[in-house]
């Protein structure tokens, strides 16, 4: 059975990993906590129903296509808003850090309720493209979506870290994360590089917020705001602003809450990930893979 | 190649940069000198870019530049390195060299970085030794070397210097003043903060004196070094009598 527990916490925790990414490229720069992270996850699964039910009538592969499509283009454009009226006017005051936490809880209760107003109040039908029947695996019981959830990630998790470790881009990012003033006096365009991290951060979101959509098969104006303190949570177990670390933190935190639930109690589903946490911050303040400043 | 006309920068309600002009030729080592908080940095911040002034003009080869945004100015051939030897701390050695040159236009850079990492090589061979090694792991004067390097990548045709020899040893520091000197005997034209106004002075070619925000006096660094003003204020015979 234990096998069994391990396959579903490594699903869940390809959600959790792809959303720790997203938080630690944002993390990583403006070493910012955005609490309104999560609502891209929603703005994204959102997009996708849009693009979704846009479309109906079409061939299907044109579906998905404008599904991701219409995932991509919603989270992109409040990450880039997120950045813009939030972000970069609280970068130029003085306590950004604190500014920024109590704006971005601000920014995430404004968003769940415009989208709980405008859209629905309860669950929306997310239509079920990948079978979620388990087929029988080795005595394991898989479903086809548990398997395109791990590869989303794995593909995504790999871009993101080569892009961040390898690329003159990614160079720079470290650079702005760890001077921001010495990067623009060496000029490099910072503003630029902020809105590229924003970017790379709302596509990392949509693909958790799709592949939530295909694995629970609803979405909700506020499915969104829980995954996204746990992404935050597995970015701090990864070391905050470690790429790598964030995606196996992910993982560990989704093994942790699915064995949690077997073999403790399901009632504390949601605790499991902050027990974890408070302990690695007791005894490595740092995170499981960060020396602090580590890429 | 520089001229700073009636330039005032200031934060908030704060005037740090009162009614300032003042030029460096091509070939120059123009040295700035003056006591903490006479608006040294806020001056050279201003012409790279980093501030914005609030009045007056700061023109570069005959171009005002006072509105360009930093990463404009850098790729225009002003290369400033900032006070307190910063630099990308978890990046190696080559990886900070590398960032520097940046602004370089993609199609010269690959050719570029190769001969001005050359150059540098030779300028500070410590720093070849060194180059798979993090920044940040660097002692202090090895991180000035690195500094330097980094704002030479971007190959600027003026360079800006934010007191160079500031907490380093004097022979370390010694170092970095004969490196200056060979940077300007290679055609680099360099405009240069210094609280060791000696040393400075030494290998300046000219000299301004900013105090509170003004300058209150310029000259070739012979005249400065013999007037009894400046003598007295700065290059006063010992620590003490200038503290008294």
């Amino acid at each position: 059975m234990t096998a069994q527990y391990v396959v579903d916490g490594l699903a869940l925790g390809a959600v959790y990993a792809l959303l720790a990414l997203s938080y630690s490229l944002i993390f990583g720069v403006i070493r910012i906590v955005n609490f309104a992270q999560g609502e891209l996850i929603t703005l994204g699964c959102m997009g996708a129903l849009a693009g979704w039910s846009l479309s109906a009538g079409m061939p299907t592969p044109l579906r998905v296509g404008l599904m991701v499509l219409g995932a991509i283009a919603v989270s992109c454009a409040g990450g880039l808003a997120m950045e813009h009226f939030l972000f970069r006017p609280l970068l130029k005051r003085s306590s950004p850090t604190l500014l920024g936490l109590i704006a971005s809880l601000g920014a995430s209760i404004f968003l769940q309720n415009v989208l709980r107003l405008s859209i629905s109040s309860s669950d929306i039908v997310f239509p079920r493209l990948v079978p979620v029947d388990p087929l029988g695996v080795f005595g394991l019981q898989i479903a086809p979506v548990q398997f395109v959830l791990l590869a989303t990630t794995a593909v995504l998790a790999t871009m993101t870290v080569l892009f961040v470790e390898r690329t003159r881009l990614g160079l720079t990012i470290i650079a702005v994360r760890d001077n921001r003033e010495l990067a623009e006096a060496n000029g490099i365009a910072v503003a630029t590089v902020l809105r590229g991290v924003f970017i790379a951060s709302s596509l990392l979101a949509a693909a958790a917020g799709v592949m939530m959509g295909l694995y629970y098969g609803v979405a909700r104006y506020d499915m969104g705001f829980l995954p996204g303190i746990k992404g935050f949570t597995a970015c701090i177990l990864g070391g905050l602003g470690n790429v790598r670390g964030a995606a196996v933190a992910g993982i560990l935190l989704g093994l942790a809450e699915s064995l949690g639930t077997a073999y403790i109690s399901s009632a504390y589903k949601d605790g499991y990930a902050f027990v974890l946490l408070i302990a690695v911050l007791l005894l490595r303040p740092h995170g499981l893979f960060g020396d602090g400043d580590a890429r | 190649m520089l001229r700073v006309q009636n330039l005032r920068t200031g934060y908030g309600n704060l005037e740090v940069l009162r009614n300032v002009s003042l030029h460096v030729d091509a070939g120059e080592i123009v040295v700035l000198i003056g006591a903490n908080g006479a608006g040294k940095s806020t001056l050279m911040n201003t012409i790279a870019g980093l501030l914005r002034p609030r009045e007056g003009k700061v023109l570069f080869l005959g171009e005002p530049i006072q509105s360009r945004r930093a990463s404009e100015i850098v790729s225009r051939g002003i290369s400033l390195v900032p006070e307190g030897r910063q630099l990308f701390a978890p990046l190696t050695v080559l990886e900070n060299l590398t960032l520097g040159a940046y602004s370089l236009p993609r199609k010269q850079r690959t050719l570029a970085v190769q001969g001005k990492l050359e150059e540098i090589w030779g300028l500070f061979p410590i720093l070849y030794e060194r180059r798979r090694q993090p920044a940040g792991t660097l002692s202090g004067g090895e991180q000035q070397m690195l500094a330097v390097g980094r704002a030479l990548m971007s190959r600027p045709k003026l360079l800006l210097l934010d007191e160079p020899s500031m907490g380093l040893a004097p022979l370390v520091a010694k170092e970095i003043f004969l490196a200056i000197r060979r940077l300007r005997e290679n055609g680099t034209t360099i405009l240069l903060v210094e609280q060791n106004a000696r040393a400075a002075l030494a290998i300046a070619t000219r000299g301004y004196v900013l105090e509170v925000g003004m300058i209150v006096a310029e000259g070739k660094s012979e005249e400065l070094s013999s007037s009894k003003e400046i003598v007295r204020a700065y290059l006063g015979k010992d620590y003490k009598e200038v503290w008294e």
